[in-house]
């Protein structure tokens, strides 16, 4: 019996993992490069729960009723449960029914999050495009630290998230960025002005003009955007950046 | 510690009813159906049953509560957490496996010098090739303690396989770009750390402190003794990796980061808080160095204290020690390790820095 359980318990894990897999929901959790990891340590956890399946039921089945309980603890004894490890069923429940969304505008402004400086100090030349389309993480970096590019006089279109504030004129277009996990996303955001906030997690695509951040109330600075216009964008597969 | 100590009362207890059942083995099989269903831990099944109907009646209940934008980001959070680190652990868990399975223990140990500072030198090098982060070096070093590897050695594996790998060791390198010594700091800290604290422990600690859970391989063929371990550790390590997740999840939610640039210029407290925040937010030691480049108002020390401090010790590997090692270890094994490491990272840095 206890041996199924914790078959039962491993199955459970390691299909919640699979179904991550499949259904592309890890990438609300983690980076892209987790995938196959993902996938093969579900696929291990759902072995071992396989193979246990199979033999609680055929060793169950040839042996006399009363052998387990002939040896004092039986041979079930290998396969005790410990009680903590009821505990994965909140996650892996969590998987199965409501998967929780991917961080949007709570964890931006929960400030749970924060801006890294540049990856490098080289930038390439702007591209082409007008409007130039350009992600949060890139309208923060060419703002703050290369802004001799002509950032400032290009018309841009950013890509990303609403977040609305309260009680303040404007509100933030950000996307969160992951360095593994969900837990270590730090969110790039620019300040735009100029058009209605859209609703929270709202993907949405800005255009204007940038501008440097202005005084700084805390924190770190923030790039503006002074907008003309704001259209839908399609809600991207990775919300990451 | 309340979890495991139930687990094994509800195992003993469970046994008891099994005494008087041998007189009432000739009964029909029917019967001694019944009476094996209750021998065995009905809470288990039960348990099972309810919260699994619970949850099913009121999933929309759950989606709104999840909907509650505060509730979602601690659960996006805590399921990350998770999902990230069961790929690493079940490597660890698998390799811990096959370690105890099939490497003979004779092996391991005569590979050991016989000096003792040399064999926890040689371990905590040995870290340098498992290229995964803490959750995949605590079911190995609980592998290598049952093969009777020293518990000296098996303590400076246990602490520098998460920083010294060149997975970390890379992330590292982009993390600080054009800031080789950072990379070199956080070696020399972390391996120094770790044998420092291994040979503190083996020296003064009270032996039996540490314990490995109740774990019988059973009987039958390796590669079911195999299972059975695997399957044991699994269950054991992941119970504990939630209940970690869980407190990291709500440090994350509940901490502003932000505010703690406010003690960036005062250099003994700057150290102090990231070393402290390094212990609360749990962070993957392949991503902290991501986490400690954002801190730039602070000083490179007190960065470093935060990418060895980490690996170390965070509120994850507390749990997850406290469930191999048993809670009278962890009490004293994680106090001890965050004060070396913050120490060992102050004076590289002071050095390196």
């Amino acid at each position: 019996m206890r041996r199924a359980l914790a078959a039962t318990l491993l199955l459970l894990v390691g299909g919640a993992l699979i179904r991550l897999f499949v259904s592309g929901e890890y990438l609300r959790y983690t980076k892209d490069t987790m995938a196959l990891p993902i996938l093969l340590a579900g696929a291990a956890i759902c072995v071992l729960g396989f193979a246990g399946w199979w033999l609680a039921t055929s060793s169950s089945t040839p042996r006399p009723a009363g052998s387990a309980a002939a040896v004092p603890g039986g041979h079930d004894h290998g396969a005790h449960l410990p009680a903590v490890a009821w505990l994965l069923l909140l996650p892996v429940l969590a998987v199965y029914l409501a998967p929780p969304p991917a961080l949007g505008a709570d964890a931006v402004l929960r400030e749970s999050t924060r801006a890294v400086g540049p990856a490098s100090e080289l930038f390439e030349p702007l591209p082409a495009g007008d409007p130039l389309i350009l992600a949060p993480r890139d309208a923060v970096e060419r703002v703050l630290y290369d802004p001799q590019s002509g950032i400032l006089d290009r018309e841009v279109r950013v890509d990303g998230f609403a977040v609305p504030l309260e009680g303040e004129d404007g509100w933030y277009v950000a996307r969160i960025s992951l360095a593994c996990c969900a837990a270590d996303g730090v969110a790039y955001r620019v300040l735009v002005s100029g058009v209605p906030a859209p609703g929270a997690d709202e993907w949405i695509s800005v255009t204007g003009r940038l501008s440097p951040p202005g005084e700084t109330t805390e924190g770190l600075p923030i790039p503006r955007l002074a907008a003309t216009s704001v259209a839908p964008y399609t809600v991207p597969e990775n919300p990451y950046d | 510690m309340s979890s495991t100590s139930e687990a094994s009362t509800a195992v003993s207890s469970g046994d008891q009813p099994a005494l008087p059942t041998p007189p009432a083995l000739p009964t029909p099989p029917a019967r001694s159906l019944l009476a094996r269903t209750l021998r065995d831990p009905l809470v288990g099944p039960a348990v099972l049953a309810v919260v699994l109907l619970s949850v099913l009646l009121g999933r929309g209940w759950l989606a709104d509560r999840f909907g509650a934008p505060g509730l979602a980001t601690w659960s996006t959070v805590f399921v990350a957490i998770v999902v990230q680190a069961l790929p690493f652990l079940v490597l660890g868990v698998l390799l811990s496996a096959v370690l105890t399975v099939y490497v003979p223990s004779r092996w391991i140990t005569n590979a050991l010098p016989r000096n003792r500072f040399a064999a926890v030198g040689v371990a905590g090098l040995s870290g340098a090739v498992l290229p995964g982060c803490e959750c995949a070096s605590v079911p190995l070093a609980g592998g290598f303690l049952r093969q009777g590897v020293p518990q000296a050695a098996a303590l400076a594996f246990l602490l520098s396989a998460p920083a010294i790998n060149p997975v970390v060791l890379i992330a590292t390198a982009v993390a600080f770009p054009g800031r080789p010594e950072m990379v070199l700091g956080r070696f020399v800290a972390s391996l120094a750390v770790a044998c420092t604290v291994a040979l503190l422990w083996s020296r003064f600690a009270p032996p039996g402190l540490l314990r490995l859970p109740e774990w019988h391989p059973g009987e039958g063929s390796r590669a079911e003794r195999l299972r059975t371990t695997a399957e044991h550790d699994l269950l054991h390590a992941g119970g504990f990796l939630v209940v970690g997740a869980a407190i990291a999840a709500t440090v994350n939610v509940a901490v502003p980061v932000g505010i703690i640039d406010a003690v960036a210029s005062q250099p003994v407290l700057a150290v102090l808080v990231l070393a402290l925040l390094a212990v609360v937010i749990a962070i993957c030691s392949e991503a902290d160095a991501f986490v400690a480049a954002s801190f730039s108002a602070f000083s490179p020390t007190a960065q470093l204290a935060f990418m060895v401090v980490g690996p170390m010790v965070d509120v994850k590997l507390i749990s997850m020690q406290a469930g191999w090692f048993g809670p009278r270890f962890a009490a004293r094994f994680a106090p001890l390790t965050f004060v070396v490491a913050v120490g060992g990272a102050v004076a590289i840095g002071t050095v390196l820095l």
